[in-house]
């Protein structure tokens, strides 16, 4: 089966006579992009489903009125973005709440994770993303992994390129360092 | 001017590359087996959860539904089902009413004093509507053989007596 373009995809939800079975196609076309970069973000396998879960259901509530001003992927993916971020500090507040640590708890999670099977380089690497600030985090996970560029973070992000590539190259210099001092 | 002695590089070729070569392009986060072919329809079916319509969304839904008017109409709705409830149950609230005052009297003496009460108006409609002319043998013998159990000829007699019937009706019995 042929696979179709997001615009024929947005076309078939809103004037087709089955949403569902667009929305289906849509969900199965991005899922794998958008589960990795949120897996990548809270590392947690059932908490990457949960975010994920609700990415979908926030562009199900909200694709009838998407206005087109953006690519579609773009505009699911910046939901996964906020998703995300927003995660990671209601993660962040209840970890404060029961005294426990946000990044030593994902450091437990990556280490008992039986659905990573990274070697230790990349177990290094992964610990060295953990550690940073989530905002950067995300800039690195979209530069490095997604390979997205600039433009498109911006977009995504509603950040200014010169400020995307100065949190990148922080973010690069933050894991060069925990790298080779480990 | 001073030249920075620390300048950032930002060109678009920043990356670890040359420190971890070999992992980039790489997925290490796995996931359970047909994890992707499900997730779909575990999304459907949390949409279809989450639109099912609630109180508080019907009521977003229905603007002209506020709580000024809801309210009163969910009062009107309950006390007239309260009453529509409790109507048909006068008559035997006012046996259970009699059965609590006099807690003594068991089911079977009540019933059976009820069962009287009954028969006895059944007798009292049917003596106000007879004629003199009905009261013929056939329909006494009848009145007779179907309370011999409980009334004797003599009581009919007295009674028959008391209610001014003709003499010669009463010469008969």
């Amino acid at each position: 089966m042929a696979e179709y373009s997001d615009e024929e995809l947005l076309k078939l939800f809103r004037n087709g006579e089955n949403p569902d079975y667009a929305f289906s196609l849509l969900v199965r076309k991005h899922q794998e992009r958008i589960y990795y970069f949120v897996r990548r973000m809270v590392v947690d396998h059932q908490d990457a489903d949960d975010v994920v879960q609700n990415v979908f259901i926030k562009v199900w509530k909200n694709l009838g009125s998407f206005r087109e001003d953006s690519k579609l992927f773009t505009w699911i993916y910046r939901i996964a973005v906020n998703e995300s971020l927003s995660f990671l500090k209601g993660k962040r507040l209840r970890s404060f709440l029961s005294f426990d640590d946000l990044e030593a708890g994902m450091l437990r999670s990556l280490n008992d994770d039986n659905y990573f099977d990274g070697d230790h380089a990349m177990k290094k690497l992964q610990e060295a993303i953990i550690r940073l600030p989530s905002k950067q985090k995300a800039v690195f996970n979209m530069r490095y992994f997604d390979e997205l560029n600039y433009e498109e973070m911006s977009a995504i992000l509603g950040t200014s390129v010169g400020a995307l590539k100065a949190s990148y190259h922080f973010a690069v210099k933050k894991i060069e360092e925990y790298v080779s001092s480990n | 001017m001073k030249k920075d002695q620390n300048p950032v590089n930002l060109s678009d070729t920043d990356d670890i590359g040359n420190i971890l070569p070999a992992i980039k392009g790489l997925e290490h986060f796995k996931v359970p087996e047909t994890y992707f072919d499900q997730l779909p329809g575990r999304i459907h079916d949390r949409i279809g959860k989450e639109s099912m319509p609630g109180i508080l969304s019907l009521l977003k839904k229905m603007p002209y539904l506020k709580p000024r008017i809801v309210f009163p109409l969910a009062a009107a709705i309950i006390i007239i089902g309260g009453i529509l409830i409790f109507l048909p149950r006068t008559k035997d609230s006012n046996r259970d009413l009699v059965m609590k005052q006099d807690s003594s009297v068991n089911m079977e003496e009540y019933d059976e004093s009820y069962a009287t009460e009954a028969q006895f108006e059944e007798f009292s409609y049917a003596y106000q509507t007879l004629q003199d002319s009905d009261l013929t043998n056939e329909v006494i013998s009848g009145f007779i053989s179907q309370n011999e159990n409980s009334v004797s000829e003599q009581d009919i007699a007295e009674y028959l007596k008391d209610q001014d019937i003709d003499s010669d009706v009463l010469a008969e019995l």
